[in-house]
């Protein structure tokens, strides 16, 4: 339901544009996430992502339609983006050792009734964003990977 | 009778202020600028050379950093390692800032980063670090050695801003702080740089 | 000739300057055929902006110039513009040497010059603009003669260093159809960290006796070649060629 918790056991995925995934160095060739993908823009007042547990079927299934649902969406998912994921419990703990008591909630858009809300996020903490990139969300995949 | 000095400032402070032949680079157009006016002196490295058009369409402004970025690169391109290091660099950019990828919300990559990200590259005569860009048009470099990853964000005029993530005895530890391109050395020095900007790296 | 392994040309220029007119359509059709090695292009557009103050009040006149087509290649490093009265061919760092630029003129040349009879070509001008970065290791002030033969005579007004200079020289050279202009000044700030930077530029030209035989407009221009060098080597010092080595 709107505005509920999503569970610590929960998963989020966030889309993550080519530029901000990390790439070996002098190549192109992804190995990772940048700390920027967890920057939020001046314009936004909470952290995007899409909570997996809001589809059916099995993990996989549930990775699948969360992206087919975010290719459908009014965001911009491109050939050579990809995705982080990360448990909703781990990004509450990472975000509190530094100081923030995050709000993840479910708040269903109008193209994405899976939306997740990172609330009371901090702006301008790149040290934090590292610590989500290497740890917390730092499980990734391309959208190249999902049929 | 006065003797004669010709010594001047290792540091000027003031930018530097008669036809010659054709302009077609950011040189020369300054240059011939420079002696019509004989005012202002400064020479940006970008000058004449970005494409101009009035058309704001994302795919033109990508054009247009690309162009940006590669004239600025050509303007030191002599301290560069080779040819090939050119050209692969110009790869990783055009890849980076190809229309296709580029998040429509994000800003375009901005001059002043391109700038800063060059001499920083030279300055610390590191290998070439892998690319991405901030929501508001930075330029990041990043290098990565095994699960230890260094990330800078270029920003204008030489502003940088460093994060740090080392495997240690006792886990992982991570540092991050905002500095200039000439104090990276020091605050890197407790992580051992090298690993990351060495070609044996 | 010094051949270098890092030479400093930041900007090499050759222009043919007719005063034969060339409409915006054989513009449009020259700048087309060059697409494949210049692939991005511009049309630039000019204003002539003339201040006239004869008679009391500043008077302002402007007027339109005609269009140039400039293009550039993939790498931004060659730059060809075509205009209404003017060919320049244009290559910024790395200086891949005149062999090389001197093929890349040719082929613009080819599609630029008007058959056999070229198109009467009344000044051409090879300009090379070099910039020397000297590493600075700490020192407040730079002595200028250690890498410049071009240097400004000043008297004794301080014993402070300047903070910049322009010098700039037009003369005949030793082939009595060429003159040129040579120039040297600060870049500041300088695009390397630690360093300072002169620019040292050196324009060859001929006004005089230029050939209208399409064909042999371009044997005169490799009479540039050495002129431009020598003029180049005796600007600069020893300790300047050891940072271009």
């Amino acid at each position: 339901m709107k505005g509920d918790k999503i569970p610590d056991e929960g998963h989020l995925i966030r889309s993550v544009p080519f530029s901000k995934l990390r790439k070996a160095d002098g190549t192109d060739d992804v190995i990772g996430i940048l700390p920027e993908a967890f920057a939020m823009r001046d314009v936004d007042s909470y952290l995007s992502a899409t909570w997996l547990e809001h589809f059916a079927g099995s993990d996989q299934q549930k990775v699948t339609a969360a992206v087919h649902t975010l290719r459908n969406s009014s965001l911009k998912i491109s050939p050579k983006s990809g995705f982080a994921r990360g448990k909703a419990g781990d990004i509450r703990t990472a975000c509190s050792a530094r100081g923030h008591s995050v709000r993840i909630v479910h708040e269903p858009e109008p193209d994405n009734d899976a939306h997740a809300a990172v609330r009371r996020y901090p702006r301008d903490e790149l040290e934090l964003y590292e610590v989500l990139a290497t740890g917390a969300w730092s499980h990734w995949f391309l959208n190249a990977d999902i049929p | 009778m006065t003797r004669t000095t010709q010594t001047v400032a290792a540091h000027p402070r003031t930018p530097t202020a008669l036809p010659p032949s054709g302009a077609a680079g950011a040189y020369s157009t300054q240059m011939n600028y420079a002696l019509s006016n004989a005012l202002t002196r400064s020479f940006k490295p970008l000058g004449d050379s970005k494409p101009r058009g009035s058309d704001s369409h994302l795919s033109t402004l990508l054009e247009n950093a690309k162009a940006i970025f590669k004239v600025t690169t050509n303007t030191v391109a002599m301290h560069l390692l080779s040819s090939d290091w050119r050209a692969r660099l110009f790869r990783q950019v055009d890849s980076l800032l190809d229309a296709e990828e580029w998040d429509e919300d994000d800003k375009p990559v901005v001059s002043g980063s391109s700038l800063t990200f060059i001499r920083m590259l030279i300055f610390l005569k590191a290998r070439r670090p892998g690319l991405g860009a901030t929501n508001d048009g930075n330029l990041v470099a990043s290098w990565t050695t095994g699960s230890n990853r260094l990330t800078i964000v270029c920003k204008p005029d030489d502003s940088v801003r460093w994060v740090v993530s080392t495997q240690t005895d006792v886990g992982c530890e991570t540092a991050a702080g905002q500095t200039t391109i000439l104090r990276l050395p020091v605050v890197l020095q407790p992580y051992n740089p090298q690993q990351w900007f060495s070609d044996e790296g | 000739m010094n051949s270098y392994l890092r030479p400093p040309i930041v900007e090499a220029v050759v222009e043919f300057l007719t005063n034969s007119p060339i409409s915006f359509d054989d513009l449009q059709a020259m700048s087309n055929k060059v697409a494949g090695d210049y692939k991005n292009q511009t049309i630039e557009k000019g204003i002539e902006v003339r201040i006239d103050t004869l008679g009391g009040a500043a008077t302002i006149h402007s007027d339109q110039t005609p269009d140039r087509f400039r293009r550039t290649s993939d790498d931004q490093a060659d730059i060809v513009i075509f205009a209404d009265t003017s060919l320049i061919v244009a290559r910024a760092a790395p200086y891949p040497g005149w062999d090389v630029l001197s093929e890349r003129i040719r082929k613009n040349w080819r599609i630029w010059s008007k058959g056999q009879s070229g198109r009467g070509v009344v000044r051409l001008g090879a300009r090379f603009i070099n910039r020397i970065d000297i590493p600075i290791n700490g020192e407040e002030r730079i002595e200028l003669s250690d890498y410049l033969n071009l240097l400004p005579q000043i008297p004794n007004i301080s014993d402070k260093p300047m903070s910049t200079f322009l010098v700039q020289a037009s003369m005949p050279t030793a082939n009595p159809h060429w003159d040129c202009n040579i120039m040297s000044t600060i870049v500041a700030p300088s695009p390397l960290l630690n360093h300072m930077s002169i620019l040292l530029d050196i324009d060859v030209f001929r006004m005089r006796d230029i050939p209208s035989k399409s064909a042999d407009v371009l044997a005169i221009l490799e009479e540039a070649r050495p002129l431009k060098n020598t003029i180049f080597e005796r600007c600069i010092t020893d300790r300047a060629r050891d940072l271009f080595r």
